[in-house]
């Protein structure tokens, strides 16, 4: 997975290709093993961001993105896979007292 | 006693069945011989859903869903003319599954693609409309009349998409009768206009009611649900719901969205941009919000035995509790949304996926820790409230009536 993002936005390069997992079941798996530090900054690097992106990426379609937008979007559906953990859950990477998350199939 | 909980009131907007008073017994939750009544009277007498038709959009697409409640397994297929079908997955040569598990594969499904099943025992093949092909080696058998052997189909029917079977070769209802009321509520909603966005499962030692329960009743939340939706628990009214109705041994529910829901940030931005699950959605479907409650969130639409179909704005999900015996049930989520057009309704529709999950993991996480008190024995009976856990009782009541029902 090719790490470039499109032009304006290189300085978040510095989250790929990790936080670029183009399924659900990848991300899940990136939070549910990261850090309380990684995903803070995660989430305050692209909030204020998110604009910006949308309107960047909304200049091509949804299903046919250059790879370095497909990258963009991942990045920016990893700030909301990490959204709770970070809003709501102080940063823990699982659901406290959470149903077991290696029993949890998260199936695409 | 402590201040009411809400100013709004329950609309009652069905007749409410008699369901018994006071306390419920705990005997269904734990006994097995309970459940073998369940298998017999309830699970191989009422329709079951098992997928929607458009997750199978292809000839040769099919799903393999395990029916443990039959003692079975089936496959739902679709056909070379479209039709689909359903099978039990076995071979009538010798006993084999006809699609078999690999290593690493869920046990809770297999989704796959063929244009001919094969069993992998001897390679007797079948049609997609379960029609025996030429046997290797059909000389040394006697006669095979193959209008008699080919797959054992499964009585199948399908409503607004979603796909339903019966254990019986002839159903005592048919499908949509079967279904009623809160199918006539339900009727308009565009489920085919949406997209099948995240699919999870698990397996959970707890009884499939005692699992339904956690998802009908939205008194849980201000407390269960305090960390992952802290306004719940800051404006607690939410546990009462709007309106509730009840069409023989199903039942719906419309949920509070209350006008002071403050949204986190990443809320907010997905509002923005799309919807979310939180609580602020003004769209409004047909099929949904069926008694025109005011300040709507979603509706809890449960289809008696074991089916949840919740519809909101923009989105709807579906829970299928699928038992395996008395402690154990196997869980399955689907969520779907209104397709994206942009990037960024992409983004804010997987805040709506984020939020639900992560709730989910929360209410997963009673179900094991209550069925092991529960079949501890210390408690024979349960507390229900008549209103805010009316769902609860109904399915207890439902149950426990159709176990009592004399056979035939």
């Amino acid at each position: 997975m090719s790490a470039a993002l499109p032009e304006g936005f290189a300085d978040l390069s510095r989250f790929g290709p990790r936080w670029f997992g183009d399924t659900e079941k990848e991300r899940h798996r990136v939070r549910t093993n990261s850090e309380r530090d990684d995903m803070v900054d995660l989430y305050n690097t692209i909030l204020p961001r998110l604009d910006e992106i949308c309107a960047e990426l909304d200049q091509h379609p949804v299903d046919a993105l250059p790879q370095a937008h497909a990258n963009l979007l991942n990045l920016a559906l990893s700030f909301m896979e990490v959204s709770l953990a970070v809003e709501s859950f102080d940063g823990a990477p699982k659901v406290p007292y959470g149903f077991d998350t290696e029993r949890w199939e998260v199936h695409f | 006693m402590a201040a009411p909980l809400s100013n709004h009131e329950v609309n009652w907007a069905t007749p409410i069945p008699e369901m018994g008073e006071g306390p419920v017994s705990v005997e269904p939750y734990v006994s097995p011989e309970f459940f073998q009544q369940e298998k017999q009277k309830i699970f191989r007498q009422t329709w079951i859903e098992v997928c929607r038709a458009d997750m199978i959009p292809n000839p040769g697409d099919y799903q393999v869903c395990p029916m443990e409640v039959w003692d079975s397994e089936i496959i739902v297929v679709r056909g070379k003319d479209n039709q689909i079908r359903a099978f039990h997955n076995v071979c009538p040569h010798r006993g084999m599954k006809v699609i078999r598990r690999d290593h690493g594969e869920s046990e809770n499904f297999q989704c796959g693609h063929a244009q001919v099943l094969i069993c992998p025992f001897h390679g007797w093949g079948y049609n997609l409309d379960g029609s025996l092909r030429p046997v290797m080696g059909e000389e040394y058998f006697d006669p095979i009349d193959r209008d008699k052997v080919g797959l054992l189909p499964v009585t199948l029917d399908i409503w607004n998409g979603f796909v339903f079977v019966h254990y019986q070769q002839q159903p005592a209802q048919p499908l949509r009768e079967f279904l009623g009321g809160l199918a006539d509520d339900m009727e308009e909603y565009p489920f085919d206009t949406f997209t099948h966005i995240a699919r999870y499962s698990a397996r959970a030692k707890c009884n499939w009611k005692a699992a339904m329960d956690a998802f009908h009743e939205a008194y849980h939340a201000a407390t269960l649900h305090g960390a992952s939706i802290p306004e719940a628990a800051r404006l607690p009214e939410g546990s009462v719901p709007t309106s509730a109705r009840i069409y023989g041994p199903h039942h719906s529910l419309s949920m509070w969205a209350s006008p002071d829901f403050r949204p986190s940030p990443a809320a907010v931005a997905a509002w923005k941009y799309g919807q979310s699950f939180s609580a602020g959605g003004e769209m409004n479907l047909p099929g949904a919000n069926p008694s025109n409650d005011e300040n709507w969130w979603f509706d809890i639409n449960v289809f008696f035995p074991n089916f949840f179909c919740d519809t909101g704005p923009g989105w709807y999900f579906t829970y299928n509790f699928r038992p395996v015996s008395e402690n154990e049930t196997v869980w399955t989520m689907d969520i779907f949304q209104i397709r994206a057009e942009t990037c960024s309704q992409r983004i804010a529709q997987e805040h709506t996926k984020v939020m639900l999950r992560d709730i989910v993991y929360e209410d997963l996480s009673t179900l094991e820790q209550t069925q092991e008190m529960l079949a501890s024995g210390l408690l024979k009976e349960l507390m229900i409230s008549p209103s805010l856990e009316v769902a609860v009782r109904h399915l207890h009541a439902t149950a426990v009536e159709w176990v009592e029902r004399e056979e035939g």
